[in-house]
Order: structure tokens, then C-alpha cells, then sequence
């Protein structure tokens, strides 16, 4: 875990430098006249001594190896669904919610969790038929419109 | 005479149809996210914030308790027949609810966890009923050394109880109390680290953040290594409690309701450490201790009692102080924020047919739970045979959907992302989430008090300590800093991980 902890308490020293940088481009004040900046970086400087604490920890801390993968870990899983999530936010207002949902479905359904494609086509068309359904009559919420949906 | 009537209309409140429905539907919810690994009350109820923005507030508070304390319930089921704690405050069921399972006891197991629920919820709720009016009639007197005080005490309490590192859980949380600075200063008007972007001016908001730290974190963390289990019993027979059963179990759940409740007033006091003392103690006191782990009924009532227990007393610190106790609480926090209501001493006062309604529908919600998961057994039993391949997709939209529906904004959906991935690393490197949206979520009232302070004291941080509640407070936080330095943690204790 030692490597690891070095790792995310470097992390969190750069982050907590960052904060005190940025509270800077604010009024920071005073203690009798506290601007804006001043509980940023009050924030800023906690975190900075937690970091260093988290490294002084890290030196005691056991040199046993941790994996940062499982063994057989879903790898390809986890990257694709970050991907397929990026790209659900990116069209999502130009193709209106149903085309995006149903791709999404598609592409979560074939390529992370491996049904086959006709699984995955059911499973798409039901949820996002069912909730495009729910929202936007039920609740009365509105959902980006695409081609598809200036249809109904 | 006020008590009584105060009763009275909170029952009213629940009676009301739709509130009665959003009950049902939540403790439904909850027994069912209970009953599946992989899927817990904290992801659920981040899901449902959005959806609780269209329903009045009543209605979705008594909604959001429901699956809180519901996933209890059905937390026990999986454990006791597949071994696997379908939450993480149902680990120590395992132990004995499996054993008695593999023993052709599984009825029994599960009749008396659901009837000693029911006993410490229901008691819990009373607690909940005379303790919160009081306490925050007290409250009241705060002024903003002292409630900046409790605030302190609050995030370090529940990283002094937390598994991991408390070092670790206080860098999260002064890195959330920094995160919720995002946006507009209430106080200067002055926007804080937008860089420009302006659908940051209203803050990183609580969902996104919460989605994706919780919800596509969890998810993520599922997926990298899949669950298999086998069913012990598939047919569950017996439910009723023999008479033998009942006498083992009456004192362990009359304790583990006590536990419980103690155990959840305190800012980290989750589930998970409150059935871990309600076991060890029944162990202790129990005339045959070997039978423990070998499917002693006293190690799955007390246990089963002290977790409910503590979900009722885990709504005193929340409706009372403002201070949600673990990551759950923190999430029914921020509901209660999108609703327009500040959690908080006021709270009673202004808001009682919300606070009396709420109570009211615990009493209810604790009886249809029974119903639930008792008659219906069966039917929980069979979800379990959904394969995780189908829900990842399905919790993932819903994810998106929660995100995204809020504010009907895309950004939302990147901030959520960026959680997300934040939130897988968060386990990797075993650092906790809660302490991190703890901290976000009181930030705005944390940085009010703290500026107010230095206010009245012309710029003096003596305040803190000498105002006679502030400084116990804060010394009270002190101590808790300082003793695991001293090797004094309670490890046995195990974590406040109630973030499902």
C-alpha cells in the first residue's frame, strides 16, 4: 500500500497547492475582514498538512505490493464504459434522448456485459421507450428532442 | 398534551394517499436494492434526487426513509442465504444467519431478523420521537462558534470511526469542504472558481457529484470483478420463530436495539459498527459462545436489531443539528436541500408536518415492511438470480438519467463522469467517499460559521474556546484527532462505509 499512499498523498499535495494558489486570485482578507478567498484557502491549507500527514503515514505503512488491478480484472469494461458514458454526454443534445439512450444501451449491453445483440436491441428499446414515457408524460419533464422524438 | 397531537398529524400526514404510496414504494425499493449485491441504498436514493424534485417534499423524504431503512431489511436476506451481505452493515449476519441456512434453518434466521427489525425500528422511531424535539430545542441556542464547533467534531468523528485511515478521511473531507466553495460566495457575491464555465456559478451540484462518486463508482468497481454466488436454500420454509428461538433472541434484540440507537446518534456511528458491538457483546454474555459463528440465533438478532436501530437514531443528528452521520445521511441531506428545507434545529419548528410525517410513516413503513419480506420471501429470493451483466447498464443509465434530469444539463453529466472516475480511484487507493460528500455538503454552513465567528470575535480564534459548549466541543474533537496517533482506533469497530 506504501506506493499507493505516496502516490495519492503527492496527489493531494499538488491539489491542496492548487487551492492556496487559486484562493490567492481571490480578496482573501484578513482575519478581522475575511474576503472570499480566505475559506478556500483555510480549505487549501488543511488538506495540505492532511497530505503531508497521509506521506509521513506512508513511510510507516507496510511494503507489502498491492495490485492496482484485481487478478482477471474487466479491464476493457471499465475503460468502455467511461468511453460510451463521454460519448452518451457528447450527443446526447444533437441526437435527442431516445437515439442516444438506445446506443448507449447498445453499446453498454454488447460490448461491457456481453449479450448478444438481440438482448441488447430489446433491452435498449425498453428502457428508453419506458422512460422517455415516464418523463416527459408522467412528469411533465422534458427531454432533448431528436428527429426520432418530433415523431410521436 | 403537544406530544400527542403532534403524533396525531404526523399519522395524518402518512394517511394522506399519496404519501402512503410513496412509503410503500420506497420501503419496496429498499428491500429490493437491499436484497441485490452490488446495488446500494446511497447510489438509489442519489437516483431518485432528481425524481423527488417533482414530488412534494413530504412525499419524498417519507419515500427516501423508506429505502434507507428498507435496505436494511432486505440486507439480511441475501446475507443469510448466499453468504454475500447485500449491504455492508449486514456483513456480520453472515456469520451465523449462513450457518443456521446451511442447517436447514433459514426460515427461522430470517423470520427472527425481520422480526427484531421491526422491534428496534419501531423503538428507534419512539427515541427518534422524544430525543430529536429536545435536542434541537437546545440547538437552537447555537450561535456560529458552536455550531462551527459541532461541524468540526462531526467530520472528525466520522473519520475517527471510519475502517481506513483517519488522516485519509480528514484530507476528503477538508478536499469536499473545498469543493462546496465552488460557485457563488453567499457572502461577497463573488463567483469562486468557475474559470468562466457558468453552469458552475449555482456550484458543482449535489447529485452529479454524488452519482458519480457513489452510483458509476460502484458500478465501475462491480464490474472489474464479477459476483457469483450459489443460493444455499432455495425454498424457504418455517418463517415463524419457534418458541425456543424467541426466548434466545428477546434479550439480544431488547440490547442490540439499545446499541443501535447510541451507536447512530454519533456523526460516523453506521450500521456496520453497531452490529459489530451488538455481536461481540452477545458473545460476551452469552452462557454458550462456542455456538457463535455456528448458527447461534443471538448472533443474528442482536446484530439484525442494532442496525435497524440505528437507522432510525442516524435521523436525530440530521433533523435536529444539521449533521448528516454518514454518506447516506449526507445524501438525504442534499434531498432535503433540493426540497427548499434546511436540516437543521429549525427544522422541527417550522417544517412539523414534515418532521411528525416522516416519524409517522417510519412507524408504517417498519409494518409493510414485515409484510414485505416475510410473506413474500420467495419473490426476493429470486431476484437474486439476476445477473449483474443486466443491471450494470440499467443502474449506469440511471446514473445518466439522474445526472442529467436535475438541471437538464450536459455538464452535469461530465462533472458526474469525472466523479465517477474519481470515485473508482477513491477505492483503489482506500480512501472513503463519505467524509468527502460530508464535507461538500456542509461546506456552505461550515464556511458561514466560520466567517461569522471570526466576526464577532475581531478576527480571534480564541472564540472557539471560550464559549463554554464550543470549547467541549472542540476539544472533544481534539481528543478523537489526536488518539489514533496513540494506536487507539476502534478497528474492531469496523467502518462507517454506509455508502453501499
Amino acid at each position: 500500500m506504501r506506493k499507493y499512499d505516496i502516490v495519492s498523498g503527492l496527489f493531494l499535495l499538488a491539489v491542496s497547492l492548487a487551492i492556496c494558489g487559486a484562493s490567492f486570485q481571490f480578496h482573501v482578507g484578513t482575519l478581522t475582514a475575511p474576503g472570499s478567498g480566505f475559506f478556500p484557502l483555510v480549505t487549501g491549507l488543511v488538506l495540505g498538512i492532511f497530505s503531508i500527514l497521509i506521506l509521513v503515514e506512508a513511510r510507516k505503512s507496510g511494503k507489502e505490493t498491492v495490485r492496482f488491478w484485481a487478478p482477471e480484472a474487466n479491464k476493457k469494461g471499465i475503460y468502455l464504459t467511461f468511453l460510451f458514458i463521454l460519448v452518451y454526454a457528447l450527443l446526447l443534445e444533437r441526437l435527442g434522448f431516445i437515439g442516444t439512450t438506445v446506443l448507449f444501451f447498445l453499446l453498454v449491453s454488447r460490448f461491457v456485459s456481453g449479450h448478444r445483440w438481440s438482448t441488447a436491441i430489446f433491452f435498449a428499446l425498453l428502457t428508453s421507450l419506458s422512460t422517455y414515457f415516464v418523463f416527459t408524460i408522467l412528469l411533465r419533464a422534458p427531454l432533448p428532442q431528436g428527429i426520432l422524438e418530433r415523431m410521436f | 398534551m403537544d406530544f400527542f397531537s403532534n403524533i396525531a398529524m404526523g399519522f395524518s400526514v402518512v394517511a394522506e394517499p399519496m404519501n402512503l404510496l410513496f412509503c410503500f414504494v420506497g420501503v419496496l425499493l429498499g428491500t429490493l436494492i437491499g436484497v441485490l449485491p452490488g446495488l446500494g441504498p446511497g447510489p438509489t436514493i442519489s437516483l431518485l434526487l432528481p425524481l423527488t424534485y417533482y414530488l412534494n417534499p413530504i412525499s419524498s423524504i417519507i419515500m427516501v426513509a423508506g429505502i434507507y431503512y428498507g435496505a436494511k431489511y432486505g440486507g439480511s436476506t441475501t446475507s443469510i442465504l448466499l453468504n454475500i451481505p447485500g449491504e455492508v452493515d449486514s456483513v456480520v449476519t453472515c456469520l451465523d444467519g449462513y450457518q443456521m441456512a446451511r442447517q436447514g434453518r433459514a426460515g427461522p434466521a430470517l423470520g427472527i431478523s425481520a422480526f427484531g427489525s421491526f422491534i428496534a425500528g419501531t423503538f428507534a422511531t419512539l427515541g427518534l420521537m422524544l430525543v430529536a424535539p429536545a435536542l434541537a430545542r437546545f440547538a437552537l441556542r447555537f450561535g456560529p462558534p458552536e455550531i462551527f464547533s459541532l461541524m468540526v467534531l462531526a467530520l472528525t468523528l466520522i473519520t475517527y470511526m471510519s475502517s481506513g485511515s483517519q488522516v485519509k478521511g480528514l484530507a476528503m473531507a477538508s478536499l469536499g469542504l473545498f469543493l462546496g466553495t465552488v460557485g457563488l460566495d453567499i457572502f461577497t457575491n463573488v463567483d469562486r472558481f468557475v474559470f468562466g464555465y457558468n453552469f458552475l456559478l449555482e456550484g458543482l451540484g449535489i447529485v452529479p457529484v454524488i452519482v458519480g462518486l457513489f452510483g458509476v463508482g460502484e458500478v465501475l468497481s462491480n464490474l472489474e470483478v464479477q459476483l457469483r454466488a450459489e443460493i444455499y436454500q432455495k425454498r424457504v420454509s418455517h418463517l415463524l420463530p419457534s418458541l425456543k428461538d424467541w426466548k434466545d433472541s428477546f434479550w439480544p434484540i431488547i440490547r442490540g436495539t439499545f446499541i443501535g440507537f447510541f451507536v447512530g446518534l454519533l456523526p460516523g456511528g453506521g450500521g456496520i459498527a453497531s452490529t459489530f458491538a451488538s455481536y461481540s457483546i452477545e458473545k460476551r454474555v452469552s452462557k454458550h459462545p462456542e455456538k457463535f459463528g455456528k448458527g447461534a440465533i443471538e448472533g443474528v438478532a442482536g446484530p439484525e436489531a442494532a442496525n435497524n436501530a440505528t437507522a432510525g437514531a442516524n435521523f436525530i443528528p440530521l433533523m435536529t443539528l444539521g449533521i448528516p452521520t454518514n454518506g447516506i445521511m449526507a445524501i438525504i441531506f442534499a434531498s432535503l436541500l433540493i426540497n427548499g428545507l434546511q436540516p437543521g434545529p429549525m427544522l422541527i419548528r417550522d417544517q412539523p408536518a414534515l418532521f411528525w410525517g416522516v416519524i409517522a410513516s417510519m412507524y408504517v413503513g417498519n409494518v409493510m415492511l414485515v409484510i414485505l419480506n416475510l410473506p413474500l420471501i420467495g419473490i426476493w429470493v429470486r431476484f437474486l438470480t439476476i445477473p449483474y451483466s443486466v443491471l450494470a447498464p440499467l443502474i449506469l443509465f440511471f446514473c445518466l438519467l439522474g445526472a442529467y434530469t436535475l438541471k437538464n444539463a450536459v455538464p452535469d453529466l461530465i462533472i458526474m463522469l469525472i466523479f465517477g472516475i474519481f470515485g473508482f480511484l477513491m477505492r483503489k487507493f482506500r480512501y472513503e467517499g463519505a467524509p468527502l460528500i460530508m464535507g461538500f455538503v456542509i461546506s456552505e454552513l461550515v464556511e458561514g460559521a466560520f466567517i461569522r465567528s471570526l466576526l464577532m470575535s475581531g478576527g480571534s480564534f480564541t472564540i472557539f474556546f471560550t464559549r463554554p459548549i464550543s470549547c467541549f466541543l472542540m476539544i472533544l474533537a481534539l481528543i478523537l484527532f489526536i488518539l489514533p496517533f496513540f494506536g487507539k482506533k476502534p478497528r474492531a469497530l469496523g467502518s462507517s462505509r454506509d455508502d453501499g
